[in-house]
């Protein structure tokens, strides 16, 4: 990865909501659908609903080159102290022909700290955690 | 079709970090095979994590996850013997379930 961009989007209120639903597997968060239809990365944010805002406290790791652009390591972490209260991480890698590769949502309990690989098309990426 | 999935839960302190490992194409539908036939797009859409009855972390997953996708988490409150399990289902209706034990 060439370069890379790290974005945290404010935080909100999502917490309550997932506590509301112990027990449950899939808590009522329905896929965002036209974020992922998305193919460009504003309208992404866009239907993601967020407003990109750059954040102290996320810490967004990922190989300077990466060996094999089908998989892609990455590593999102945030640091609650800086930046309390998240409990959603969306990864979009900028250049991809759909850029919202994934989204997280985080219980209570749970650190902001997500690994997982993904497909990156070209060397940009960005992240957005709320 | 149920993928199975490798899963480990280990407690590092105050938290328990699960690494999970599915089988899965994760094919994004954008791909052609030798025949020059489109393959039909066939990827993980929903993952979640268990602690016992608690989701821990649940994520909605587009194309963009790589194939045999990796998944690594940290979640407080677990104790040794706790069970753990990861589930998944993909856009063709396919599931997958992996458990453990926190150790």
């Amino acid at each position: 990865m060439g370069s890379r961009a790290e974005l945290g989007c404010g935080w909100s209120v999502m917490l309550s909501a997932a506590a509301a639903l112990p027990g449950r597997v899939w808590s009522a968060v329905i896929r965002p659908e036209a974020a992922f239809d998305a193919t460009a990365l504003d309208q992404a944010l866009m239907a993601l609903g967020e407003t990109p805002t750059r954040h102290e406290g996320v810490i967004f790791t990922t190989p300077d080159i990466a060996e094999n652009g089908a998989v892609v390591p990455i590593r999102v972490e945030v640091d609650q102290t800086v930046l309390p209260n998240v409990s959603k991480v969306s990864v979009l890698v900028e250049m991809n022909p759909n850029p919202l590769a994934a989204v997280f949502d985080i219980a209570p309990g749970t650190e902001v700290y997500i690994e997982t690989r993904v497909k990156g098309g070209s060397n940009r990426q960005s992240l957005c955690g709320r | 079709m149920a993928g199975r999935i490798k899963i480990r839960a280990q407690k590092k302190g105050e938290l328990t970090e699960v690494k999970a490992l599915m089988r899965h194409p994760m094919e994004t539908g954008m791909r052609k095979d030798q025949a020059g036939e489109s393959i039909p797009a066939h990827f993980i859409t929903e993952v979640a994590v268990l602690h016992g009855d608690q989701t821990v972390m649940q994520a909605h997953w587009g194309a963009a996850v790589s194939a045999n996708p990796f998944l690594g988490v940290r979640f407080q409150g677990g104790q040794a013997g706790d069970a753990v399990r990861v589930v998944w289902t993909d856009n063709q209706g396919g599931t997958g379930e992996g458990e453990t034990t926190i150790r």
